[in-house]
């Protein structure tokens, strides 16, 4: 039994649930909607983002063989966890800015190395999902050093890596029934979002309050308001490549996309926490580890006759 | 080999070997263990969040205020030599409501921030190629008697909320106790608005204005603002070429004790679970669901010392017979208006209530004037200059931050530009809270660094484009180190 498959699991179980009721729930709460008991759902996301914590860091230490960074990210992990009870101020000293100056290139570095996979030509096509988490440390570190440079298109990285995303995970394990299944899933997705996108084209008043809602639950700066329709149909491919990956027992590659989605964005206000900052990275990483073994027929046998 | 062992080394060697088995059979039970012994942890740790607060890691502050010497020259904002020490923190900022056109204009904002022993001071600046002066607040306009506002201009005096174009409007005659106003003619009825498949009445006694193109206005409130924003009909405020807002720019400074705040203010009524006609707003308008927070706000239409602000041209600071304080006018600055919000409510740190309720009755007294501001608009940028004792009197100090050195404060800003209809809860703000440090170091000597601009498309530059970057020599400091570090981590893990 490889333990690393429950912490994944739990990993996967904490990001959902920090992202939908801590991220997300923070860009709700100021609408004006009737959900009387919208703000006690913060106390899921309080759950969700420790239990994310935790599983990263189980994760970083069990893993750290195969990807030898992981464990010095583990141990800052650690540290900056626990460096908080007995420092005050720990994050004002110039230690610690070394420290999250490390971090960056140590994730940067994590990111690299999980490029890796790219070796296999077929897999060139993850590379603007790389690029996305690479990129979200661009924003921070103009923020950290006071300086300036020039802004790219999130909305435009978001859809070019969601396609990517999308058409990888279709390819995989097309054997059996479980695999076809999970593409039929995925379509169904993607079909679901269709009318929806189909109609907001033409409904000026759904536009309008899609344009509040989508980019209110996925954090205001991850798209701007003109870019509404390329965040749907990049959030289409993101859930059905998700279903799709989850499906196929992929759990690394849903898990790593997530976790890219859900922080690359956070550079722009400077990632606050640690274990966000270090997010993109393990995303990263996870996608690697998801197209690390090629996925042989008996496998897929195996796995639908689980 | 082991046939050639004698008798007794063979018992050895037999018991060896069981208690290897023994061992790796424990050790193995042990392994199947961890997983649950892992999970279990995990979750253990996790729902302790719920009811104990545990600290998680956060990543450095991204503004510092510096230790300076000097006093401030509030009559020209930034010119003080010690700026020219710090660098600018080039903040981006984005759309307050999403689908708004009028709502995200501005795409970044430069801030600097420093201490000099007695004053925290915070400088802003950002580009507004268009700006909106000799035009009124509309909150303290209504405090001005008619006789004396007619001596000023009269822009700005009444917010106007623009529906989404194509919003058509009927009036309902079997709404036999209604009464209705359209282009200020009285109708007998309730105005139903119909937009797309909706159709929403309106409350007794709403005035509504008709353009020319067919485009409607609201007079604001902030139960239209609820009632609009929630059904998507909001355009924006009204503006055109002789008609708008002013401008302005708030500093919130989270007070509560949550790590990694929200720093989003509510869309609500005028109180918690106000009836607006039929609906039930439960949450009041400008309420901060993450706890309580000090704003300053300055507003180029009510507290900026100048001949194009129309309160400062009719004194009416001065005026106690308007405002009921007293004030004295030093000529070389102006104020920002203290504001207090938390999850009950957005108050006023006075006890005059121009904007926003007083927070108290009484005990209060000057405290509106209490944080000073110098601005100017110069080459395409508003400059603000904020300053404020580090130690407020105790009266103020359960609504205004205390600045101690070596501390580190939430901070989050907004900018309105009035003359492309941002106003009221419709504005440019950072995504998130930021970290403001301050340290007890001063920025010390450092070589000069370009500031450009990051997240917009335009092409001017700011005026003080020589930034001084002691951040610079510590990253480079740091990223030797980090490297070194890599290297070190490669060879061991090498051999």
């Amino acid at each position: 039994m490889d333990i690393r498959r429950q912490v994944i699991f739990l990993l996967l179980l904490g990001s959902v649930l920090q992202f939908m009721f801590r991220q997300t729930l923070f860009a709700l709460l100021p609408l004006p909607m009737h959900a009387p008991f919208l703000s006690y759902l913060a106390v899921i996301g309080t759950f969700g983002l420790f239990l994310y914590l935790t599983s990263f860091l189980i994760y970083a230490f069990l893993s750290f063989r195969s990807e030898r960074l992981l464990l010095p990210v583990g141990v800052i992990l650690l540290f900056s966890t626990v460096v908080p009870v007995f420092w005050d101020g720990y994050n004002t000293t110039i230690v610690w800015f070394w420290l999250v100056i490390f971090s960056v290139i140590l994730s940067s570095a994590l990111i690299v190395s999980s490029l890796r996979i790219l070796r296999n030509v077929y897999l060139l096509s993850l590379l603007p999902i790389f690029a996305l988490s690479l990129y979200s440390y661009y924003p921070y570190v103009l923020l950290t050093l006071h300086v300036g440079g020039l802004s790219f298109p999130t909305a435009l990285l978001f859809l070019l890596a969601s396609v990517s995303f999308f058409t990888v995970v279709l390819s995989q394990k097309k054997i059996g029934k479980r695999g076809l299944i999970s593409d039929v899933l995925g379509f169904a997705v993607v079909l679901s979002f269709l009318p929806f996108i189909l109609e907001l084209i033409r409904n000026r008043f759904l536009q309008m309050i899609m344009d509040m809602v989508i980019p209110s639950t996925l954090g205001i700066v991850f798209v701007s308001p003109s870019d509404l329709l390329i965040t749907l149909v990049s959030l289409s491919l993101s859930v059905a490549g998700i279903v799709m990956a989850l499906g196929k027992g992929l759990q690394e590659l849903a898990t790593g996309y997530l976790v890219i989605m859900t922080t690359s964005f956070l550079g722009y206000t400077g990632f606050h926490l640690m274990v966000y900052l270090f997010s993109p990275a393990l995303g990263a990483f996870l996608l690697s580890q998801g197209f690390k073994t090629p996925i042989t027929v008996q496998q897929a046998n195996r796995a639908d006759s689980r | 080999m082991v046939s050639n062992l004698n008798f007794r080394t063979r018992v050895q060697h037999f018991r060896l070997n069981i208690n290897d088995v023994k061992f790796n059979l424990m050790n193995d039970k042990l392994v199947r263990k961890v997983p649950y012994l892992l999970v279990l942890a995990s979750l253990v740790v996790s729902f302790s969040s719920i009811f104990v607060e545990l600290p998680v890691g956060q990543t450095t502050p991204q503004i510092v205020a510096y230790k300076v010497q000097g006093t401030t020259n509030l009559g020209d904002p930034g010119s003080e030599s010690f700026w020219q020490n710090i660098p600018w923190v080039n903040v981006s900022l984005t759309a307050n409501l999403q689908g708004v056109p009028t709502s995200g204009i501005t795409p970044y904002l430069l801030v600097k921030a420093a201490w000099n022993g007695t004053d925290m001071l915070v400088l802003e600046q950002w580009p507004a190629p268009n700006p909106a002066v000799n035009t009124w607040s509309a909150s303290p306009a209504a405090f001005v008697p008619a006789s004396l506002l007619s001596k000023t201009t009269l822009n700005g005096v009444a917010d106007l909320q623009e529906l989404v174009p194509g919003v058509t409007y009927s009036i309902e005659k079997n709404y036999t106790g209604y009464i209705s106003y359209v282009n200020n003619t009285e109708y007998q009825g309730r105005i139903v608005l119909s937009y797309s498949g909706l159709t929403l009445p309106l409350p007794n006694e709403t005035s509504i204005t008709v353009l020319p193109d067919g485009r409607i206005l609201v007079p604001d409130n902030r139960g239209f603002q609820w009632l609009f924003t929630n059904y998507g009909l909001f355009y924006g405020y009204y503006v055109n070429s002789t008609y708008y807002y002013p401008d302005r720019t708030a500093i919130m400074w989270y007070m509560g004790t949550e790590t990694n705040p929200s720093n989003c203010m509510n869309i609500g009524g005028d109180y918690a679970n106000e009836n607006f006609d039929g609906f039930t707003i439960t949450k009041v308008g400008g309420s901060l669901s993450s706890g309580p927070a000090n704003i300053w706000m300055w507003v180029s239409g009510a507290t900026w010392n100048s001949t194009s602000d129309p309160a400062f041209q009719i004194n009416m600071w001065q005026n106690e017979s308007i405002t009921g304080l007293n004030y004295t006018d030093y000529k070389d600055h102006g104020f920002a208006v203290p504001l207090y919000t938390n999850q009950s409510g957005l108050y006023e740190v006075d006890t005059a209530g121009f904007w926003y309720p007083p927070v108290q009755s009484s005990g209060l007294n000057g405290s509106l004037f209490y944080i000073w501001t110098g601005a100017k608009w110069e080459n395409g940028y508003w400059v603000v200059e904020f300053v404020r004792p580090m130690q407020v009197p105790q009266a103020l100090a359960n609504y205004e931050p205390q600045f101690q050195v070596g501390k580190e404060y939430d901070v989050a800003f907004a900018v309105w530009q009035g003359k492309a209809g941002e106003t009221l809860f419709d504005k440019s703000i950072t995504s998130g809270f930021l970290t403001l440090y301050v340290s007890p170091q001063s920025p010390g000597t450092v070589t000069p660094t370009p500031a450009t601009n990051t997240t917009n498309t335009s092409t001017a530059t700011p005026t003080s484009a020589s930034a001084p970057n002691v951040t610079l020599d510590v990253t480079i400091a740091g990223v030797i180190i980090a490297v070194i570090a890599l290297l070190v981590l490669y060879l061991v893990y090498r051999r």
